[in-house]
């Protein structure tokens, strides 16, 4: 869903527009769920994940709908509400974002009934997974200032004059976005009812026209190298005509690709036009071409490997490692 | 799965069966699982829209070194399917409840063997996956050693076992991405340790005097598939 934003001096007038898309991978059994939201002192841009592995077990209470499947949606509606209560200024309280997940969840498991999957015992067995990525924007004095919050392989990422880059590093061991694609690693961290987690939470400044979203890994999972994500992004846009035009062609694009559910929330800002997006994205666009893109079909493992660690300072440089 | 970029994936199941007297009907069911087994997960992923380019399945029949001699173990090589179907069900039929001996069984030498299959290095993306059906507690490692046909290079203790396997953040001799353990059996011993330790597992507990429910066949198979 895209939303075009007005001309002006606050952050609703710094954001171009809002980008958006949830979509199934298979009709009626999506575990995605995604949240934005703007007003003048803040925007929140946001993906969950519900974990279909660990969380496939189903609540007879609500719907027969899977553990994963109300995870994801129960913190969603928990960074909603905790959103609401930011207020202009100050840090946001991580406590409270954290007991209002957990209200949530218990909240589910209180009206879901027994779990299909609740008796599973061991390391992959987890109640309510989700995965979460958060970007949290405000006004600053250079900039917009950007507090990540992320849990699991969802990620964040920007996309601006210098190319993508990933800014939040995945739960999965240390595995790099190269490797990711190939390793298909279990998560090492995930929201959940039934143990421990972590909701790791970083901060940068947006010192320049930037594109920032949230992407579940359905987004970025199926390509055999990370730099045909960024070309992905960077050639539907440069197709587009309109904002509308080019959140529809990427989510399409993505989806012939996709193994999974795949969903984005994300603005760009301080751009002024969805034209001035694409003029300051297109020599990238061309550079990624023909860096990286053309002929790549034909290279063989090692070969991809080697443009793979080419690219990937460049796509780390503003990598957060929890 | 990631036709357009040309992405593999392969599977090996290794499916390590308790085979001794006291299976029983149980064994029956476990054997209709596992020749429904291609079929059922076929049809899972299609469902999900993802696909297997490869998958291979071994089998390994257990009972007891002491009690049972060289009918202790039985252990197939990875069988292609669907091309091999005919083999894998010649394998599966023949495997016969008897046997046992006491109520502990050999089964952590079984997983030992299943650990230490020649798991696949083929496809862009690979899994896998061990899933082992017991009706009761493993014997400790090495209680039938004093049997001829006891095998020379087992690990030798249940700490070697998990060394083998590799607990969080530990390696073991599986690929650490690529390995899954679905056990079906009692909450107790061993089996107990194992969840506690091990890295990617998952037990879904068997109750005392209960077969193997059709639920419980079906959040195995959800949870290869969704792993995959």
């Amino acid at each position: 869903m895209a939303i075009e934003s007005a001309a002006g001096s606050g952050l609703i007038q710094k954001t171009d527009f809002l980008f958006s898309f949830c979509r199934e991978k298979q009709p009626g059994e999506g575990e995605d769920s995604i949240a934005y939201a703007l007003n003048e002192c803040r925007a929140m841009l946001a993906v969950f994940d519900g974990c279909g592995g660990s969380g496939a077990g189903r609540y007879p209470g609500l719907k027969g709908k899977t553990g994963a499947y109300l995870a994801a949606r129960a913190a969603c509606a928990a960074w909603m509400d905790w959103f609401e209560t930011l207020g202009p200024a100050g840090e946001p309280d991580q406590e409270l974002l954290r007991q209002r997940l957990m209200d949530y969840l218990r909240r589910c498991e209180e009206n879901g009934g027994e779990d299909s999957g609740s008796k599973l015992l061991g390391s992959m067995s987890r109640r309510l997974p989700t995965t979460a990525a958060v970007a949290l924007c405000s006004p600053g004095r250079s900039g917009i200032d950007v507090t990540l919050q992320w849990a699991g392989d969802s990620r964040i990422y920007l996309l601006d004059g210098e190319g993508l880059a990933q800014l939040t590093e995945d739960d999965l061991g240390g595995l790099d976005a190269m490797q990711n694609l190939s390793a298909d690693a279990p998560l090492t961290n995930a929201i959940s009812l039934s143990r421990d987690f972590s909701i790791h939470s970083a901060r940068l400044t947006m010192g320049r026209p930037g594109l920032l979203f949230a992407a579940t890994d359905g987004c970025y999972g199926y390509f055999s190298t990370p730099m045909e994500f960024e070309h992905l992004l960077l050639s539907t846009l440069q197709s587009a005509p309109n904002i509308r035009a080019w959140e529809q062609s990427l989510a399409d694009a993505i989806g012939k690709a996709a193994g999974d559910d795949y969903s984005i929330s994300g603005a760009a800002f301080s751009f002024g036009s969805f034209d001035n997006v694409k003029r300051q994205l297109a020599r990238r666009c061309d550079v990624v071409y023909r860096t990286y893109i053309y002929g790549l079909e034909s290279c063989s493992r090692e070969e991809k490997q080697q443009l793979w660690e080419h690219y990937k300072p460049h796509y780390e440089r503003l990598l957060c490692r929890p | 799965m990631g036709s357009n970029y040309g992405s593999t994936y392969h599977v090996d199941i290794c499916m390590v069966i308790d085979a001794t007297g006291s299976m029983g009907p149980l064994l029956n069911l476990v054997k209709s699982n596992a020749l429904s087994f291609y079929g059922d997960l076929k049809a899972r992923m299609a469902a999900k829209d993802k696909q297997v380019d490869k998958l291979r399945v071994r089998v390994i029949a257990f009972r007891d070194y002491l009690a049972d001699g060289k009918d202790a173990m039985l252990l197939s090589d990875f069988l292609e399917l669907p091309e091999q179907a005919p083999e894998f069900e010649a394998l599966v039929r023949g495997i016969q409840p008897k046997g046992g001996g006491d109520d502990p069984e050999d089964s952590l030498e079984a997983l030992g063997y299943a650990i230490k299959s020649k798991w696949t290095r083929g496809g862009d993306k690979r899994r896998h996956v061990i899933v082992l059906w017991s009706d009761d507690v493993p014997h400790d490692l090495g209680f039938g050693r004093a049997a001829p046909n006891y095998p020379s290079r087992m690990a030798k203790s249940f700490d070697e076992l998990t060394e083998w396997w590799g607990a969080t953040g530990l390696g073991g001799v599986m690929n650490p991405n690529d390995k899954r353990l679905l056990i079906y059996a009692p909450n107790k011993g061993y089996w107990n340790d194992i969840m506690g330790v091990w890295d990617n597992t998952l037990l879904f507990p068997s109750e005392a005097g209960k077969g193997l429910e059709e639920t419980t066949y079906s959040a195995i198979l959800d949870a290869i598939a969704n792993s995959i």
